[in-house]
């Protein structure tokens, strides 16, 4: 017999029949079925993005308030970057450059109330970073006064006061005192005694930081000239520089940074991008979270292709007369079975698409501008454009076999048994 | 001249948990082109399992058939499909439209599975429409049209594709008087221009106003 059936009139029937069953559909059985696509691809982006934005939001934070966008670190090996001032100067006339904040850095013990300290009781003191900074680049280069919760910033004139991390004190910290040692009772207006080696001396906490990178949070900050002087160091190199860019983009880090090599600074400095820069944990800790976002979402993934397929089974089922009838007048098997896969297509796609317009109209500038305050990052959520669509295709390609099954189910049953409605 | 049906020795048997039942035991028949056949019996005298038989809709346990001379016992699923979408044409007792689809759409469908295109397939099915003089029902779901309405819309989708053969599983057992009237008289009238036409009824009255009748008992031709 000659073959009439082309696979054009088969779409064609498809499309007729499906689309007709979505308009002559109960609308509030349509939309039912649109909220749960348009959640379970917001479960799908949002669970996962949030979990990385998490990091993504501790990882952006190390590189607004302290590394910069390129981090100049001292050897392992050595207290100071050598020939410190000729690599600041080649930064200084670097046209890419925007800002930079030399550190020294430093390790002491401080201790407060040490004044009433009875001769049998533990010292209020713990062990901390010290860093010296010249408040007025660091705070372009970091904005660091834009940590301050308490108290006021740095002056550069200030030989006698000092910036304390949040996570130092016990009524600042996150972390509770009984897992690190923590200052008692001390505020804005204490003093401290600062200790490095033998050299000891008082100081007025001025103002209490806290941005939510370990690294200032955990560190006391004075004036450069007064922790070198305490330490007793003698020459003008420092330990640690933050560069900041004017293009914060990699690849004007990398130029950077080659031009840096290139002078050859590589040789008594470790010089990385804040890519690079960034802790290890951070990216261990992002990549877990991503895995762990995902197996939460296929949860969900799974949950809507249950639901799909249990709602166009019961519509099939329902109409199983129909189909038989169908059948029975000479429509193609798969004509009536595409006709409910574009049915669940309809779904998915109007379901993702309302949710691509909350997570991207809505849900991340909300975020970025209201992030979740989290004790150790400002959550964003991240939702980058690649994996966000290639989710959305994955639930179309969910939804369309969650579809197809049960259509096809019922479609193969016996044509008179079905127009008999056995 | 051949015989548009022509069934050879056709039973068919069914069985459940087991136990099998006969329904036609060894049917043979001829039907001209042309002809318009009533197939009466008692409830249960296997007409209506001989209707599906011989439109394809089931398969016969034995025998054979043969519809325009062409043995149908060795057509595939999908070749029978298409049989009955570009020869055949199907009355149902309780009009079997699609609730979905509006009256033209229903007569529309098999058309467009032909491949036929959506503004030909509107036009020849309004036409079909005309004929049964529902044209201006064309935009009404079938939730919207009395029993005789769409029992003609109903004929309407058997006869737009101009099948060879058109089969009717008791047309009128769900309409009234009038209605079961005005569905004969168009049965009629498409049998007067050459339509071959199998209906099954219980009806002795309707029966009669075929050309011929088939008369089965425990499934055998008993005249």
């Amino acid at each position: 017999m000659k073959r009439i059936h082309t696979f054009r009139s088969v779409i064609r029937v498809a499309f007729f029949l499906g689309i007709r069953q979505i308009r002559r559909a109960n609308p509030w059985t349509t939309v039912l079925i649109i909220f749960i696509m348009a959640l379970t691809f917001l479960n799908l982006v949002v669970v996962s993005g949030i979990l990385v934005g998490l990091i993504e939001g501790s990882e952006s934070a190390y590189k607004e308030k302290y590394s910069g966008e390129i981090f100049i670190t001292k050897p392992q090996t050595k207290d100071f970057i050598e020939n410190s001032p000729a690599l600041l100067s080649v930064l200084e006339n670097l046209p890419e450059v925007k800002a930079y904040s030399p550190r020294i850095l430093s390790g002491g013990n401080i201790e407060a109330n040490y004044h009433n300290r009875l001769i049998n009781v533990a010292p209020n003191s713990v062990s901390a970073g010290l860093s010296g900074i010249d408040p007025i680049l660091e705070d372009k280069t970091t904005g660091l006064s834009e940590g301050i919760v308490r108290g006021i910033y740095l002056d550069p004139l200030d030989n006698d006061g000092v910036l304390v991390g949040s996570n130092l004190l016990e009524q600042y910290s996150v972390v509770p005192g009984d897992i690190i040692s923590l200052l008692k009772n001390t505020d804005i207006g204490s003093k401290i005694l600062i200790t490095i080696g033998g050299s000891s001396k008082e100081y007025t906490v001025r103002g209490i930081l806290n941005l939510k990178v370990d690294d200032i949070t955990l560190r006391v900050f004075m004036n450069k000239s007064e922790l070198r002087l305490l330490s007793g160091g003698q020459n003008a190199n420092v330990s640690q520089i933050a560069v900041r860019l004017k293009n914060p983009t990699e690849t004007s880090a990398l130029f950077v940074k080659n031009v840096l090599l290139g002078n050859g600074f590589g040789d008594t400095a470790n010089i990385k991008t804040w890519i690079e820069a960034q802790p290890k944990f951070l990216k261990d800790i992002k990549v877990t979270f991503a895995i762990l976002g995902n197996a939460i979402s296929s949860i969900g993934l799974v949950v809507a292709a249950i639901t799909l397929f249990i709602v166009i089974f019961i519509n099939a089922i329902t109409r199983r007369r129909y189909i038989g009838i169908l059948k029975g007048i000479g429509i193609d098997e798969f004509a009536i079975e595409l006709s409910y896969v574009i049915q669940s297509f309809f779904y998915a796609v109007i379901g993702t698409t309302i949710g691509l317009i909350a997570v991207y109209g809505f849900l991340v500038p909300s975020f970025l501008a209201h992030p979740i305050d989290f004790p150790f990052s400002d959550g964003i959520l991240v939702a980058p454009i690649g994996p966000t669509f290639f989710k959305v295709g994955l639930l179309v390609l969910t939804t369309i076999i969650a579809g197809y099954i049960p259509a096809k189910m019922i479609v193969r049953r016996n044509t008179l048994e079905a127009i008999l409605g056995k | 001249m051949t015989p548009m049906i022509r069934a050879q020795n056709i039973t068919k048997t069914y069985v459940s948990k087991g136990i099998e039942t006969r329904v036609l035991r060894g049917i043979s028949l001829h039907i001209k082109k042309g002809e318009f056949v009533a197939i009466m019996g008692r409830s249960g005298a296997g007409k209506s399992t001989l209707l599906y038989q011989l439109s394809l809709l089931d398969t016969p346990t034995e025998g054979k058939i043969f519809l325009s001379d062409e043995d149908t016992s060795n057509l595939s699923n999908e070749e029978r499909t298409r049989f009955r979408l570009h020869r055949l044409g199907y009355v149902f007792q309780d009009y079997a439209l699609i609730p979905d689809l509006t009256a033209i759409e229903n007569v529309m469908i098999p058309l467009l599975m032909q491949g036929m295109s959506q503004k030909k397939a509107e036009e020849k099915s309004l036409k079909s429409l005309e004929r049964v003089e529902l044209s201006h029902r064309k935009d009404n779901l079938p939730s919207e049209l009395s029993g005789g309405e769409q029992q003609r819309a109903a004929i309407a989708r058997a006869v737009v594709h101009t099948p060879d053969i058109i089969f009717a599983d008791e047309p009128t057992a769900n309409l009234d008087t009038v209605s079961s009237k005005a569905v004969l008289d168009l049965l009629l009238e498409l049998h007067k221009k050459g339509q071959t036409i199998v209906m099954v009824t219980h009806e002795e009255e309707y029966g009669a106003l075929a050309e011929r009748i088939i008369r089965l008992s425990d499934g055998v031709v008993v005249s």
